[in-house]
């Protein structure tokens, strides 16, 4: 089987188009959690191939959005300390901080590196022990093991100068957050597939026993997704609300225990700030105590300290006030509807994180405007 | 004929600052690299300037461009800073319907790099340049300190003379022109961003970078002009289109299933998060060619493997809304279409 062109065979979408067409009789409102199925809605146009019945609301499954705007601060911030090089993933490298993105940064003579993998980051370490690498870990529950690992062969090795600067988030805990608001409307989920790789499908019984919402695990390919919608209305018509897989062919319930235990060796849980939803308990990862030397934001405390009195500007202090980033993140305002999309917010020139990462949903809306059925 | 390095690499193994001076060892590189690998009469008259004799073409306008290369690594699967150099240049003739004759290759080297590795890059642009039978009738050699260059810079210029009638102008572009492109697309920033990250791709992507002069040369030999072409080079086929669309009054619109994609590119971006329409290329040309003879064009770009993969991806339309002047539509079998727009800066790989 071809993974890429089985689930994106117009005949099947069809198919699947009229199935949820068929099936559906009432309302229905459903919130995609990933960044990267909000994408693939877009850009294959499925929105408008919906029936009016159903609507998709976006969710903040964007590990760039998401990141509080210090961390990002930090990030920058550390670039210009002499000693120090700090590495990133691409998609991070325009998003702008209080001051400036890492571009800026790096042509202002910041020592900026762009990571594909963070073991590349690690092996630059070993080869420049003059420097020491900070890695900007982040991400949802996908990303966590291989940054767990990295820090691990770190540890293992003894290779010191090398931290990670870590902002980690759960889906989970931003599901129940969603569902907890007196404005909810979502009235089930598409749940990110391959954060459910890891994770499996356990955390999701609790949400589904206490809220009474279907959710459907599920891809990023158009047929995935149509898949994944005709499941969910399936269940809203018949009243039940269950946690199903509809990604089976990269997800079992089990997850990967062998990753997970790997992140509990050197990550703990903690409570943790979401940028545009607050902090939400228990929804992210801190680095373990024992291993405080290679945590990036205990082992510079003190230099961002000096950094922060020098300049007067507290880190993540100037929040861009226009970016609408909670709202369009929680699935209350949809990128069209804010009074800056497209004017003053640009891919070139973006207010926040959404507009500019490849996962953002205002990102998604401006690359695919202008998008019909024919 | 034949070429051996006759530098002695073993006694003088690195560039210095000395040999960007224009003295004996500037001279030296000159005498025992430059002149050897690249001898034809403009050349070895060795005058401040080339002297070329352009009444023996028969053409009465000359094409000329120029193109700066920095590409790391300097070394990548399908070519070399040096292919890419000759490469992009006669490739920006060749779309402006010019046969591609002379260029001049202007060389910034950083103090510490191996002779050797700099003569594996003239061994390359001599290949490229013998291939099309292209003359490098000039140059220069500068050396900056070790660390402020990043061991090879190389700007290419380059002058053609237009062959035949060359092509016909994109003010003929005309609703039903079929627009056409010459292989499968993509393949250089991908090739290239695994190199530089050295993600191990199994076998490793090849980058396209090849000439597309043979091809041209064909199709306007055959009588067909195509209206309008272009070298696809950074930005990708969709920032091609994009700027093609630019300059005409109606739109293109253009059907997904149809833009050939190999496999193993679709896949590696697939897992990157590169969307290969907006990935480079180096050795691939859309072009526009009037209805009635996309056909025969098609048939010339396949033959004796000139452009394998050479598919009509779409049309020229008319608009009967202004708003969707110079508008590029992707239309896929779903039933829908988006229009493309440019995107701000290099494309990253996403993170999950």
């Amino acid at each position: 089987m071809e993974f890429l062109k089985e689930f994106r065979n117009p005949m099947r979408a069809r198919h699947l188009l009229d199935k949820i067409r068929q099936t559906v009789t009432k309302p229905t409102v459903l919130m995609e959690v990933c960044g990267g199925q909000t994408h693939s809605l877009l850009r294959y146009g499925i929105d408008s191939l919906l029936p009016p019945h159903v609507e998709l609301v976006h969710g903040p499954g964007c590990p760039v959005c998401v990141t509080p705007m210090d961390v990002l601060d930090q990030a920058h911030r550390l670039a210009y300390l002499p000693g120090v090089t700090v590495f990133t993933y691409g998609d991070l490298l325009r998003v702008p901080g209080t001051q400036e993105d890492f571009l800026s940064v790096q042509a202002k003579g910041g020592k900026v590196k762009m990571a594909v993998s963070p073991l590349q980051a690690l092996e630059w370490a070993e080869q420049n022990p003059d420097q020491i690498v900070v890695f900007l870990a982040v991400g949802f529950e996908t990303t966590a093991p291989a940054h767990a690992a990295v820090l691990a062969r770190a540890i293992e090795k003894d290779i010191l100068n090398f931290a990670l600067l870590v902002s980690h988030v759960g889906v989970p805990p931003a599901i129940e957050a969603i569902l907890k608001d007196p404005d909810n409307r979502i009235q089930g989920f598409l749940a990110a597939g391959h954060v459910c790789t890891v994770m499996g499908l356990e955390s999701y019984y609790p949400l589904v026993q206490r809220h009474r919402v279907p959710i459907v695990v599920t891809g990023f390919e158009p047929v995935d997704l149509l898949q994944g919608i005709l499941m969910a209305v399936e269940l809203l018509e018949k009243n039940e609300f269950q946690v199903v897989n509809q990604y089976s062919r990269c997800v079992n319930s089990e997850g990967n225990p062998t990753a997970r235990a790997l992140v509990e060796q050197v990550f703990e849980v903690q409570d943790q700030a979401w940028r545009g939803l607050g902090v939400l308990p228990k929804s992210g990862l801190k680095i373990r105590a024992e291993y405080a030397h290679w945590d990036a934001q205990l082992r510079f405390k003190s230099e961002l300290e000096i950094l922060e009195s020098a300049t007067g500007i507290k880190l993540g202090s100037v929040q861009k006030a226009q970016c609408h980033a909670g709202e369009v993140l929680t699935g209350k305002l949809k990128p069209p509807a804010c009074p800056h999309f497209g004017k003053e917010c640009r891919p070139d020139s973006p207010l926040g994180a959404p507009m500019v990462s490849t996962e953002g949903a205002c990102a998604a809306y401006f690359s695919y405007h202008e998008r019909s059925a024919l | 004929m034949n070429w051996t390095c006759s530098f002695p690499l073993d006694r003088y193994p690195v560039i210095t600052l000395a040999h960007g001076a224009g003295g004996k060892l500037t001279q030296s590189l000159l005498d025992q690299i430059v002149y050897p690998a690249f001898a034809n009469p403009a050349l070895l008259a060795k005058g401040d300037g080339a002297v070329l004799d352009v009444g023996s073409s028969g053409a009465s306008r000359l094409v000329f461009s120029t193109d700066g290369f920095v590409v790391t690594p300097r070394k990548f699967p399908g070519g070399d800073i040096g292919s890419l150099a000759v490469c992009g240049t006669c490739n920006d003739l060749a779309v402006s319907g010019a046969e591609p004759q002379w260029i001049t290759l202007a060389w910034i080297l950083e103090e510490g790099l191996p002779i050797a590795e700099w003569v594996d890059v003239i061994q390359s642009v001599r290949t490229y340049t013998q291939a099309i039978g292209v003359q490098v009738v000039g140059g220069d050699i500068k050396v900056v300190e070790r660390g402020k260059g990043d061991q090879i810079y190389l700007t290419s210029s380059g002058v053609g003379s237009v062959y035949r009638q060359g092509l016909l102008g994109s003010s003929t572009l005309a609703a039903g022109d079929a627009i056409l492109v010459s292989g499968d697309i993509g393949r250089h920033g991908v090739a290239i961003l695994c190199a530089r990250e050295k993600l191990a791709v199994q076998p490793p992507l090849q980058s396209d970078c090849g000439h597309l002069w043979p091809a041209m040369k064909a199709l306007l030999d055959a009588g067909i002009r195509p209206k309008v072409a272009r070298d696809l080079t950074r930005g990708g086929l969709a920032t091609c289109l994009i700027e093609l669309a630019e300059g005409f009054d109606g739109a293109f619109d253009i059907l997904q299933e149809a833009i050939p994609v190999a496999d193993e590119v679709d896949q590696v971006c697939e897992l990157l998060g590169i969307d290969p329409l907006f990935s480079a290329n180096e050795g691939r040309m859309v072009l526009v060619v009037q209805a009635s003879d996309q056909v025969r064009a098609l048939e010339i770009l396949r033959e004796e493997g000139l452009s394998l993969f050479a598919k009509k991806i779409g049309e020229v339309v008319a608009v009967t809304r202004p708003e969707e002047r110079h508008a590029v539509w992707l239309r896929n079998s779903f039933g829908t279409r988006r229009r493309i727009w440019r995107i701000s800066g290099e494309q990253m790989p996403r993170i999950c």
